[in-house]
């Protein structure tokens, strides 16, 4: 594959203020992650130490292999929920290496109110599992609970993807033979118990963990029978009598030891084979995607130069480049795993989605993975263009990547708006692994749409009672929207509601791709593609 | 050599010493025999032999000591002639007897005299009587029920012995007259246990001694010669660490003194071999310890300064031959000194140590003699004391033989088994033993000496290194970590 | 992690780190490789740039080091075996020898009950008689040492129950 030329002249004042701005938005991001994974009140890290616990950072480091990456998802869950009180949502979710294995790691933070689960809680633990039931991924559970947070227990107790779903993703990756440890550190009460419970295996530590599906008040209060929290489910009642747990630790280090030993003891699965080279890293520095990226989200720019920044070698395979230029394909690699690329470089037109849908048909019977690379305000609208089909041709692009069998990898790198959002494979689409860029947006339309949209509404409604729109009223309707719109389309909003899988710096988007193909591959791809009508 | 009266020589010990006489056995000329425990496996001595017979016993050791069976293996081995090394037999008066009732030689002196030196008390008396210097003593023999009074006279500091020991088993210095009855009652047992005889006797201590012993050698005929004298005051509990010779407390006089003293001794038992007799020597006096009637451990360091093969000797001198040399004739030259290298724990209260010896690589210098009990492979057992090689090295002078000696210390590799080799590294380093002021008591006084030093940062990486790299689990983990990940190493996003 | 190493009594926590290309790296970044003998050249181990000339051998998890001069005996543990703490070793009732040796005497018999402190076994090694103490009060349940036998460090001699009884 030949390499990318860039065109980027990176001594001019707009790269400058680029780069600038981006760079500031990454230290948000940097900042914020740092603040989310370490800043928590000082009683509550006296209260771990009191008990003898680890603090969950301390447990991690023990568990994966030294010197190895870890990829950590949806650290900024709940950042805007619950007064930022709920910190990564109480979880730790990611992918890591653990015996030479890749494992996906659930930890419950004791940390951050005591473990408790909140609804956003919930939500992560139950997209971790997705994600291990997708990739077939080993998963290490560490358990420190104190349970769900019932004052909104509405929000996370009774629907089809509430609680429940967490067991009933459990019992799935039983039924597939993916192997789940369970590492008892803490107490697992009512419905946290069936963690361990439907886990192949678990280790418990004596003294501090537990598991029960009440606790001891419950235990008095409802039966009125007095027992301790050891006798009623305590490491050496659970090894020994109940069998409910596998081995008991006597202490945090020896049980991570043992999750260590039993996760070495698997059988080690199989990995899909895909197109695979010796990994190269870009010709171009990946740190000028921060001059690339303008400030205003609504002034394009060239994909190319941001795949110049991120693919191996720079090289890239261009698929009909001058049919339907405002969607860019082709072929490249990513830590040598060869890889369908599709980039949006301007609006959809039929021309663009008719690639699109070709290309990933392509990328299907090539058994190549496809990465997405959205930069997308919508399809083009207007007469001509419906009469020509655009509507249908955005249905064959949204077919295609909704029945592509090869495994999709998302990053919003700008703009992810409307019908565009479906067909550049947004979240409902199912990508393996969707990853948002510090400053991209995510809404059924553009702030600034919506506020025209809305303020139009009212001039008519006005228009047929006879008045017009001052211009103080318009900026009276228009203001609100905007404002509420711009929060709620932020990375910050989608990654807070677990809408991605974490915010990037676009420097690491090459890295975190890479171990996301290669996690995706610990599940196999179908032989056969196939899909539903393309309208033709 | 076949003029000797015999050609066919068992030797009845294992471990170095055999190794050591089958070497002059072959050198020699003659047929050389040896009995063997199955729990030693194969030794050097192994290699060495023309023939080898298995003996056993209820433990390894009662094996060596069992008179009928080694006898009956000499004899179905043919031999004519038996050498006992030491420890064992060797100074066993009825096994040499035995050995000469079955018409074989005894390689060692008169079973009489065996007898005499071997009886502490008497051997005591036959010195001083002849005008010697023996340690102001009490011997409960000549008046059991007095005895306890009678050592008490002799005053602190005193020692009990046993009168049938040897060897160092069952002594105990007493410096607080209040336990001395019962350290009595406890060299008693001992001495019970070890030699059948409980017999004790009590005599002068002297405070900071040195150990000086003179090697004798004497034929058939009544000629006796001294070869000069060694000093093995490196010693713990009793048991000797490091030897040399000359001993570098000694002035000329006080040498001419105490090897003309050991001579005399030796000449008045009318000794015939190799023998030594040992002094206990401490602010300018010496008195008269023990005979040993018998080859010592410690005796190439007379070799290595006098230019002779005391085994050759002893054969000779067995086969009846008259001295080739006089006393005139004798010459020392330089300095020599010899280490015991022991499977023991220094750190441990040298407790010692079994294993596997998986790695023995002896100093690569040919000036270096090393006198290996063991080959590479072999197990190390509790079935016998833990020796398991001797190194001695020799030097124009004392200074030259010490540095030689450490370099070939540090040389030295034997892996598998916590040996005595780095403790005996700091030894050699000491001070005092550097300045030549020892005494037995040194080894007990500095207690830095078994405590081994810190590893600095740069040998920690070395060992952390080495030890990574050859343990199967931690490679293992590291190879299980596929290329991408062991490329992008520790990131995080 | 990766297993402690004990070095000279003290304990190092192991995370070698792979090299990029295989090979290994201590967690600094300094890779470690083993450097067999080669015609003159002796045995050795490189770290970074620093070579050490050293003799290794292993037998079960002892790595034995010769380097510069010194012997050291390493003792590789694994994490699970270094963390699991007090739990091993711990037979209530048994006792093991101090160091090998040969046992010269068995004093009691099972069923005899014994008081701390009283002698049990005697046992020889290298000119060095110890009598080996019943540690607490109890009765004698077993004894697995016979006169004349010789044995390791930490084989057990006999073993008791507590009390009464």
């Amino acid at each position: 594959m030949r390499p990318i030329r860039s065109a980027l002249k990176t001594d001019t004042a707009e790269f400058r203020a680029n780069a600038a701005h981006n760079r500031g938005l990454t230290d948000q991001l940097r900042e914020r992650q740092r603040a989310a994974r370490q800043d928590r009140p000082q009683r509550d890290l006296d209260r771990l130490a009191r008990q003898d616990k680890l603090f969950l950072r301390d447990r991690l480091a023990r568990l994966l292999d030294p010197g190895t990456p870890f990829l950590e998802l949806s650290t900024l869950a709940a950042n805007l929920a619950y007064d930022g009180e709920v910190p990564s949502g109480g979880q730790l979710t990611g992918i890591g290496m653990v015996m030479g294995k890749e494992v996906l790691i659930r930890a419950d933070d004791a940390s951050v109110k005591g473990g408790a689960w909140y609804p956003h809680s919930v939500k992560k633990i139950v997209r971790a599992l997705d994600i291990a039931i997708e990739n077939r991924l080993p998963v290490i559970h560490l358990c420190d609970s104190a349970g769900g947070f019932l004052p909104l227990q509405s929000q996370f107790f009774p629907d089809r993807y509430h609680a429940g779903r967490i067991f009933r993703n459990q019992a799935i990756l039983s039924k597939m033979g993916v192997p789940q440890v369970a590492v008892v550190l803490g107490h697992c009460t009512a419905g946290g118990a069936y963690i361990p419970a439907l886990s192949d295996y678990s280790v418990i530590v004596r003294g501090t963990g537990a598991i029960f599906l009440g606790g001891p008040p419950l235990v008095k209060a409802a039966t009125g029978e007095v027992v301790s929290v050891e006798e009623l489910g305590g490491a050496d009642m659970h090894t020994t009598i109940s069998g409910v747990a596998d081995i008991a630790a006597s202490s945090e280090r020896h049980a991570l030891a043992l999750a260590r030993e039993t996760i070495g003891a698997l059988s080690p699965g199989r990995k899909t084979a895909i197109d695979r080279a010796e990994p190269e890293p870009p010709a171009y520095d990946p740190a000028e995607l921060y001059g690339i990226i303008p400030v205003d989200a609504r002034v394009q720019f060239d994909m190319r130069e941001c795949l110049a920044r991120i693919v191996d070698g720079s090289r890239f395979f261009e698929y009909q480049p001058q049919f339907g230029p405002t969607l860019i394909c082709g072929y490249a690699r990513i830590w040598g795993f060869k890889v369908g690329i599709l980039a949006n470089n301007g609006v959809l037109f039929s021309e663009s989605a008719l690639k699109g849908a070709h290309f990933i048909q392509l990328c299907d019977k090539d058994r190549t993975p496809l990465v997405f690379l959205q930069n997308i305000t919508g399809f083009m609208v207007g007469r001509d263009y419906e009469r020509q089909g655009i509507t249908k041709d955005g249905a064959k692009m949204i077919m295609a990547v909704a029945g592509a069998s090869v495994p999709k990898f998302t990053v919003n790198a700008n703009a992810s708006f409307g019908a565009g959002t479906y067909g550049m494979a947004g979240r409902a689409f199912d990508s393996r692994f969707l990853f948002s860029w510090p400053q991209a947006q995510v809404a059924v339309m553009g702030a600034e749409q919506a506020a025209g949209v809305l303020s139009d509404i009212k001039i008519r409604q006005l228009e047929r009672e006879g008045r017009t729109l001052s211009d103080a009223e318009a900026q009276a309707i228009r203001a609100p929207v905007i404002r509420d719109y711009e929060a709620q389309s932020s990375a910050w909003y989608a990654t807070s509601e677990l809408w991605d899988d974490g915010i990037l710096d676009p420097v690491d988007t090459r890295n975190a791709l890479g171990l996301c193909i290669s996690a995706a591959l610990n599940a196999p791809i179908p032989e056969t593609p196939h899909y539903g009508v393309f309208r033709m | 050599m076949s003029d000797l009266q015999f050609s066919r020589v068992l030797v009845a010990n294992r471990g170095e010493i055999a190794a050591r006489i089958l070497r002059t056995l072959r050198k020699l000329g003659l047929q050389s025999l040896l009995i063997a425990h199955e729990i030693d496996g194969r030794t050097p001595a192994h290699e060495l032999a023309d023939d080898v017979r298995t003996i056993s016993g209820p433990t390894p050791v009662a094996a060596f000591l069992d008179v009928a069976q080694v006898l009956a293996a000499a004899r179905a081995m043919g031999a004519d002639a038996v050498h006992p090394g030491y420890g064992f037999l060797s100074e066993n008066a009825d096994f040499a007897r035995a050995v000469q009732a079955a018409g074989m030689v005894w390689i060692g002196p008169a079973p009489d005299t065996i007898e005499l030196m071997g009886d502490k008390i008497r051997a005591r008396s036959f010195v001083a009587e002849r005008g010697f210097p023996v340690a102001p003593s009490a011997i409960e023999d000549d008046a059991p029920t007095t005895f306890a009074e009678r050592a008490r006279a002799l005053g602190p500091p005193l020692l009990i012995k046993p009168s049938a020991g040897g060897g160092g088993k069952g002594m105990r210095i007493v410096r607080d007259m209040a336990v001395i009855e019962d350290e009595m009652v406890r060299a008693r047992s001992e001495a019970l246990r070890y030699f059948g005889d409980g017999r004790l006797y009590a005599e002068r201590y002297v405070e900071r001694p040195r150990h000086i012993e003179v090697q004798v050698l004497g034929d058939a005929h009544g000629h006796v010669v001294h070869l000069f004298e060694r000093e093995c005051s490196l010693q713990r509990r009793f048991q000797k660490v490091v030897e040399e010779a000359p001993s570098p407390a000694l002035s000329e006089a006080e040498r001419e003194h105490i090897c003309a003293a050991a001579a005399g001794i030796a000449r008045a038992c009318r000794y015939q071999g190799a023998g030594t007799v040992e002094f206990v020597y401490g602010g300018g006096e010496y008195f008269f310890l023990e005979m040993n009637t018998r080859l010592q451990v410690e005796h190439p360091v007379t070799e290595l300064i006098t230019g002779l093969d005391l085994v050759a000797e002893q054969l000779w001198a067995a086969a009846g031959r008259p001295l080739s040399f006089g006393q005139d004739e004798v010459r020392r030259d330089g300095h020599a000194i010899e280490v015991r290298i022991y499977a023991e724990d220094a750190a441990r209260d040298f407790t010692p140590t079994t294993g596997p010896i998986l790695r023995l690589r002896p100093p690569g210098s040919p000036e270096v003699r090393f006198d290996a009990g063991v080959l590479e492979g072999a197990r190390v057992t509790a079935a016998f004391d833990p020796m398991l090689a001797k190194l001695i090295v020799h030097g124009s002078d004392r200074a030259e033989a010490l540095a030689r000696m450490r370099s070939a210390l540090r040389d030295l590799v034997v892996l598998g088994v916590t040996t005595n080799i780095d403790f005996l590294q700091r030894l050699l380093a000491d001070h005092e033993v550097v300045e030549g002021r020892m005494h037995t008591g040194l080894i007990a006084e500095t207690p830095g000496l078994t405590l081994p030093a810190r590893p600095d940062p740069g040998t920690l990486d070395a060992l952390i290194a080495a030890a990574v790299l050859s343990v199967p689990d931690v490679r293992r983990s590291v190879d299980a970590i596929p290329d991408l990940q062991a490329a992008m190493g520790a990131w995080r996003n | 992690m990766q297993g402690y190493l004990l070095i000279e009594g003290e304990s190092h926590e192991l995370a070698i780190v792979p090299g990029a290309g295989g090979g290994y790296r201590l967690p600094d970044g300094r890779s470690i490789a083993l450097l067999p003998a080669l015609g003159d050249a002796p045995a050795g181990v490189r770290v970074g740039d620093r070579r050490y000339d050293a003799e290794i051998a292993v037998a079960a998890d002892s790595i034995w080091v010769h380097l510069d001069g010194t012997t050291y005996e390493v003792t590789w543990r694994s994490d699970v075996d270094h963390h699991a703490g007090v739990a091993i070793g711990t037979d209530s009732g048994a006792v093991r020898a101090q160091m090998p040796g040969a046992v010269v005497a068995v004093l009691v018999q099972p069923g005899d009950r014994v008081s701390a402190g009283d002698a049990v076994v005697v046992i020889e090694s290298m000119k060095l008689e110890t009598t080996i103490r019943a540690p607490r009060d109890g009765v004698v349940a077993a004894v697995d040492a016979s006169v004349g036998q010789s044995f390791e460090r930490d084989v057990i001699l006999f073993e008791f129950v507590d009390g009464e009884p």
